[in-house]
């Protein structure tokens, strides 16, 4: 129920959203911010968000690091609508570029975790569906992976071969080319 | 640990692997085993083996232009083991996802103009250009701030959605190259100094609105002169200071020739070498020896200008049929002469 008397302070607020995590505490943001997780843009479409969105999934210490990426690329799709240059722009190009270049310095910095807090960060772009972030830290798993061995992967990540020898020499035989 | 991810996002960690890394990822345990792949276009064949085990998700992204691969992706598409699939994503991206290109060739695609630039534009540091045979548009107009050599040729065929007509380069600071076929018609490119095998059209703008009423006989479909050195395109300055190298392809003999290479011959005035090339076959010493008389070539503006008839050489397989260069030359920013015969 909105109280009364508070429509400056409402419209004041308007852009500004509270995300609440799962240990209660409270984040507030821009609605930039926060609409880079489609499921808060919906929420907000939906007029759910008065009196903050709680986040039960997500614990501060992960949210705040969303948050982090969220306002860095926010600013950067704000940059992109803003410029109505043409690719071929010269002085647009070496924006453009000394742009993407910070953003991807960013990202790798922000990708200097634990593994622990990357699979974290995982599921929390997954829940809040932040395509960008999922992409990103999917793409990090993926690396520490790439040109590893199965025995050296299943080291690395702790994973039981609960394969039967039959069952894993039949898998290898069809993905032969893959070991060669 | 990665095991607290659900199988979901264990694909989508799989998906962003290559498709060697992301098969072998299959033998890891129970859960790994019915991963997604992302099959690259050397693995095309491979996916067809893949497949029909119980794959959920399937990428398969052609990351070049492959024209084996077509067949390939048709068969996998027949396969049965696709009826249990719940999601299938074809990518054909000849755009730079990893690093930016610095050359590229784009041969034999049906392209609209929109996403050729927005390939192009995929490139903010392309430096060497080749469409070849490319049809689906009508015009390329073009800006780079950093292309240095393009090549753009088409072989005629009529193909849906046009060929190539046109061509604008609107603003190429540092291009030093350009070889076409001839379908061109405005040039601003300052730092030009090789023009490939110039038809009709281009010559105009090369060379200047004055010496256009000198050649506005030039319409000879089989002779196509390669003028060098070239860095501005407008007036006599190209001829009175710039102008070093000539040569005219599958010379006939005929009057259009001769005046031709009779306007050159007075006006270039630091020209170095003229070639005429003629086809062995068909032209032997004495008549060789005829033309050099009737093209007086003691009355020349640079007296210590070369001329010489020389033998077509032959074509070599990935030429383009044009302008007789092959693309990998076109790139290669090491030779002086892309057009030059190669010594080896």
């Amino acid at each position: 129920m909105a109280s009364a008397g508070s429509g400056d302070e409402k419209a004041a607020a308007a852009a500004m959203i509270t995300l609440i995590s799962s240990d209660n505490e409270k984040f507030e943001v821009t609605e930039a911010t926060a609409t880079l997780s489609q499921t808060i843009r919906h929420m907000i479409e939906d007029g759910c968000t008065d009196g903050g969105v709680p986040l039960p999934n997500v614990t501060s210490k992960i949210l705040a690091r969303v948050i982090e990426y969220c306002k860095k690329h926010a600013t950067a799709a704000a940059g992109e609508e803003g410029s109505s240059s043409s690719f071929s722009d010269a002085a647009f190009l070496e924006v453009d570029r000394a742009f993407l270049e910070e953003l991807e310095e960013f990202d790798d910095a922000f990708l200097e975790v634990d593994r622990a807090t990357l699979f974290d960060l995982i599921l929390a772009a997954n829940y809040l569906d932040i395509k960008g972030l999922l992409n990103l830290t999917c793409q990090k798993v993926a690396d520490s992976v790439k040109g590893k061995t199965p025995e050296q992967i299943r080291e690395m990540y702790n994973i039981v071969n609960d394969l039967t020898p039959e069952e894993e020499a039949e898998i290898r035989r069809e993905t032969q080319w893959a070991f060669e | 640990m990665i095991s607290r991810l659900p199988d979901d996002l264990l694909s989508e960690v799989i998906s962003f692997l290559p498709a060697a890394d992301g098969a072998r990822t299959q033998v890891l345990s129970c859960r790994w085993r019915s991963p997604s792949l992302n099959l690259h276009d050397k693995t095309f064949a491979a996916a067809a083996t893949i497949l029909p085990s119980q794959g959920r998700r399937f990428s398969l992204t052609c990351l070049s232009h492959y024209y084996e691969g077509v067949d390939v992706i048709d068969g996998v598409l027949r396969l049965p083991g696709l009826d249990g699939l719940r999601e299938l994503e074809l990518c054909y991206s000849p755009t730079c996802r990893t690093q930016p290109a610095l050359s590229m060739t784009l041969k034999g695609v049906i392209i609209s103009e929109g996403t050729l630039y927005g390939v192009l534009s995929g490139c903010p540091v392309l430096r060497s250009l080749v469409l070849k045979d490319n049809a689906g548009h009508r015009r390329l107009r073009l800006r780079s701030p950093t292309l240095r050599s393009l090549s753009v040729s088409d072989n005629g065929a009529g193909v849906q959605g046009g060929n190539l007509e046109e061509v604008i380069i609107e603003d190429a600071p540092l291009l030093e190259r350009l070889i076409t076929d001839g379908c061109g018609s405005e040039f601003q490119a300052p730092k030009l100094k090789i023009v490939g095998y110039l038809g009709d059209g281009i010559s105009e703008y090369l060379l200047g609105k004055r010496v256009l009423k000198a050649l506005s006989h030039w319409k000879l479909n089989n002779a196509r002169a390669k003028p060098k050195s070239v860095p501005r395109h407008v007036s006599f300055e190209c001829l009175d200071e710039h102008l070093k190298m000539l040569e005219l392809k599958s010379y006939r003999g005929i009057v259009l020739e001769f005046s031709l290479i009779r306007f050159f011959l007075s006006n270039a005035r630091v020209l170095e070498s003229m070639k005429v090339l003629v086809s062995p076959g068909k032209w032997g010493p004495k008549s060789i020896a005829r033309h050099r008389k009737k093209l007086r070539l003691s009355t020349r503006a640079s007296r210590g200008a070369k001329f010489s008839f020389e033998p077509e050489p032959e074509p070599e397989p990935d030429h383009c049929p044009s302008s007789s260069v092959p693309i990998k030359r076109i790139h290669n920013f090491a030779l002086d002469d892309p057009f030059g015969i190669p010594t080896t």
